[in-house]
């Protein structure tokens, strides 16, 4: 579908598209609608202004999610409709949904469904307006020792209180009693659970020491596995380096932000156990390419966890390149491609707080239009406002009189330069791969020099002889032209796939610089 | 012919006997590895109990389909989709317009995976109700069968369908009476559902969705968004452990290139 000029609605069109504007009446699917038993709609106006296809919200009261949809959508799926937004809706008010030891951010319903989901209960809590902020802030239930008697034995499960609660209904069990805050080893309740040397991954991802009836106890510190204070009471710990404890052999207090998780040790050491805070960073990738574009290159440089940076497929704004995010996560470095028309460019900055730390993301190509909404790089008249990086991505580039009007590259005495983009665009082509933008391009390169020769003088007509006498720096004998022509080639070439260039694996494209023009002869007696 | 030979001869035959012994040892085990299942009902194994005999009908179909709807963005038959690796990626959101955000197209995705997978499970359950009838009223049970319903349960790393198609199998004094029949499989689709939601949230908003906060805030989540030459955006969610997969395609924002606007 090329660009639509938007002026009919169709509920459903031929493609089994729904909700679409489109240019013709007859893209629309006019069948009947086996919901409502009559014909697919359509109408001459934005789908925003039908009844039918307005954007509103879509509540599936079941799941409790709450969906951006039109009205034909969300009923054919049997939801419930309405017109506003998920924001001013009450029952689509997200807040911070607990589940055990991990949060989300859902609806309240959303958080009911969890429950029966994961099979644990769930609390949800309000007034928490962000993923961000729900997954930082989030306040596990109360969490201690349930301790009770079992054919005589005196049991323990490390649970929360309403969880031990429930074990009060259980006939088997007897002396049921939870105790805030301690561990099951504590000498205090004298249960059967021992202290023990293993460990094993809780599902914050922490490493933490377990009792001999599996019970998580403390945060695995080798320092204090032998002190008694320790397998009393739930302690916060005390052995973190504040990087998150990267292979650390006696620390398992792990931080997923820092670039560690706990995870099998495989190879590396630890004093006790068989799990280890993993280092997340992307030590391993170091020498095999993908790192190469990074801009730290310091030798002993490696990718870190969540660090970003921008990659370009070959060279930037060459034919068929596009532009990456790499991404380093959980150990392996991941590509996230941009589009190939190099509409969005991937831009990266340092860390205000780690040094030669980087992020990078994808935002648009601010060349055909600028950031405000005003004009784009072929709209600018001077330099300033060409290379105003606050508003767009152009670069100017200064050459004889010439400028662009809206009817191309046309000489300009008042201008002196031309305001092409900085990241060359590329051009869309259609499934025949005929090219389908390049009006920019064509402008240009249907720009034609005049120059001019006049007769050498009186043996001229006998010897052929004349020369140049105007915009001589296009005539191809002169000294000037190749300077000419490779700046028209540079113009050429920012304006998108244009003029003469290489493709994004190296390879020269069909024409070269004597194909840049095409010179025409006019006699007029000049 | 002397000893030697006699006893090269006889050696030889007691080789060619282990060789063949060999052959049909080796032949025996690849037909009971690939015909397993139907080896096991048709010994009777799982036939005494029909709840077993049921999820062992059911198996295959159950993963395949799981698998279809996973790789074609929830649907068994897409009809909107886009091709990649000649697989049907259906749209969660589309747009044919350029510098808009895509429109959703099934807003209830959770309760469109439920529909799908019942509807690609429903001639393959007949097909097994019908051959557990058939096995009982061979053995010489009277089978009376009641029409039910269905329903799709979701859990974490489990998906469960629930037949609510009771069941009584009567021979002499013996009455046998099953309300419900259960097949399970170990999938996490439902949370990688989850995720996709959260992006087609955001690509129907925003017009493009940050993949690494959604790693982030999910670590055992993989995100990978592959942009296809038409502007069509192919998700692929992968659960690190189990290494399911979600895939799904998003029309959304394709800006138009080397376009002169009049400004």
């Amino acid at each position: 579908m090329g660009v639509v000029s938007a002026t009919f609605c169709c509920e459903k069109t031929n493609e089994d598209a729904w909700c679409q504007n489109v240019d013709s009446e007859d893209l629309c699917n006019t069948s009947i609608n086996p919901i409502t038993d009559e014909g697919y709609k359509t109408m001459q106006a934005l789908c925003g202004a039908t009844s039918y296809c307005r954007i509103g919200t879509c509540i599936d009261s079941n799941e409790g999610t709450c969906m951006p949809s039109s009205k034909a959508v969300c009923e054919r799926d049997g939801g419930i409709w309405k017109k506003e937004s998920a924001g001013e809706i009450p029952e689509c008010n997200r807040g911070c949904c607990i589940i055990g030891s991990n949060a989300r951010f859902v609806t309240q319903v959303a958080c009911n469904k969890f429950a029966e989901t994961y099979g644990m209960n769930t609390k949800f809590q309000e007034g928490i307006t962000s993923e961000a902020e729900c997954v930082l802030n989030a306040n596990p239930e109360d969490k201690g020792a349930c301790v009770y008697e079992v054919e005589g034995a005196k049991d323990c499960d490390m649970t929360t209180r309403e969880e031990c609660n429930k074990k009060k209904d259980e006939e088997s069990l007897t002396q049921v009693t939870f105790h805030e805050g301690y561990l099951c080893t504590s000498n205090e309740l004298g249960s059967v659970c021992a202290k023990t040397a293993e460990t094993q991954c809780d599902d914050a991802g922490d490493v933490r020491l377990i009792d001999s009836c599996g019970n998580l106890a403390n945060i695995y510190d080798s320092t204090k596995i032998n002190n008694n204070d320790y397998w009393e009471k739930i302690t916060e710990p005390s052995c973190s380096n504040g990087e998150g404890n990267k292979d650390s052999k006696i620390c398992g207090d792990c931080d997923y932000i820092s670039g560690s998780i706990c995870s099998e040790k495989g190879d590396k050491q630890v004093d006790y156990g068989n799990y280890i805070c993993k280092n997340l960073d992307c030590i391993d990738y170091i020498g095999r390419g993908l790192e190469l574009q990074h801009p730290n290159k310091s030798d002993d440089f490696y990718p870190r966890h969540r660090e970003s940076w921008c990659g370009v497929l070959g060279k930037e704004g060459s034919v068929g390149s596009s532009y990456f995010k790499l991404l380093c996560l959980n150990g392996e470095i991941t590509l996230d491609e941009s589009d190939s028309l190099r509409e969005e460019i991937c831009v990266q900055e340092e860390s205000e707080y780690i040094s030669g730390f980087y992020h990078a993301n994808f935002r648009k190509n601010y060349w055909e239009i600028s950031m405000d909404g005003t004009g784009g790089c072929v709209d600018q008249k001077n330099q300033e406002d060409c290379e105003d990086k606050t508003l767009r991505d152009c670069v100017w580039i200064s050459y004889h009189d010439y400028s662009y009007t809206n009817n191309g590259f046309l000489p300009d005495n008042n201008i002196g330069g031309v305001c092409v983009p900085e990241y060359p665009p590329a051009f869309r082509r259609d499934n025949e791969k005929k090219i389908l933008d390049g009006e920019l391009c064509e402008n240009f390169g249907s720009t034609s020099v005049l120059v001019t020769y006049e007769k050498r003088g009186v043996l001229g007509d006998l010897f052929g002889g004349f020369k140049c006498k105007e915009n001589c720096y296009a005539d191809p004998d002169s000294d000037e032209y190749d300077n000419f022509a490779e700046k028209i080639n540079q113009i050429c070439n920012s304006l998108g796939d244009c003029g003469i260039k290489k493709n994004y694996l190296g390879v020269d494209g069909k024409y070269d610089y004597k194909d840049l023009f095409k010179k025409e002869e006019y006699s007029n007696g000049e | 012919m002397n000893m030697f030979e006699k006893k090269m001869g006889n050696k030889r035959g007691q080789v060619t006997i282990f060789i063949i012994m060999g052959i049909v040892i080796v032949a025996f085990t690849i037909l009971v590895y690939t015909f397993y299942p139907k080896i096991k009902t048709t010994l009777g194994v799982e036939e005494s109990n029909p709840q077993s005999y049921f999820q062992l009908c059911m198996e295959e179909k159950f993963s395949e389909t799981i698998a279809k709807i996973s790789a074609q963005g929830g649907s068994i038959n897409p009809d909107l989709y886009s091709s990649y690796k000649e697989v049907k990626i259906g749209y969660l959101g589309y747009t044919g317009e350029y510098f808009s955000t895509s429109v959703v197209q099934i807003p209830m995705l959770m309760q469109h995976l439920k529909r799908e997978i019942k509807e690609g499970l429903s001639k393959t359950a007949i097909e097994c109700f019908n051959s557990l009838q058939e096995s009982y009223v061979g053995k010489g049970y009277g089978v009376e069968r009641q029409s039910g319903n269905e329903r799709v349960n979701f859990f974490k790393n489990k998906i469960e369908v629930v037949y609510n198609y009771p069941f009584t199998f009567t021979k002499g004094e013996e009455v046998q009476r099953y309300d419900s029949f259960i097949i399970r499989l170990n999938n996490n689709l439902y949370e990688l559902a989850l995720i996709a939601n959260d992006i087609l949230y955001d690509e129907s908003t925003l017009g493009d969705s940050d993949i690494e906060e959604k790693m982030i805030y999910n670590p055992n989540i993989k995100v990978e968004r592959i942009l296809k030459e038409s502007g069509d955006k192919v998700y692929i969610i992968t659960d690190r452990k189990t290494e399911d997969e979600f895939w799904f395609a998003i029309r959304s924002q394709s800006w138009a290139g080397g376009i002169l606007l009049d400004v």
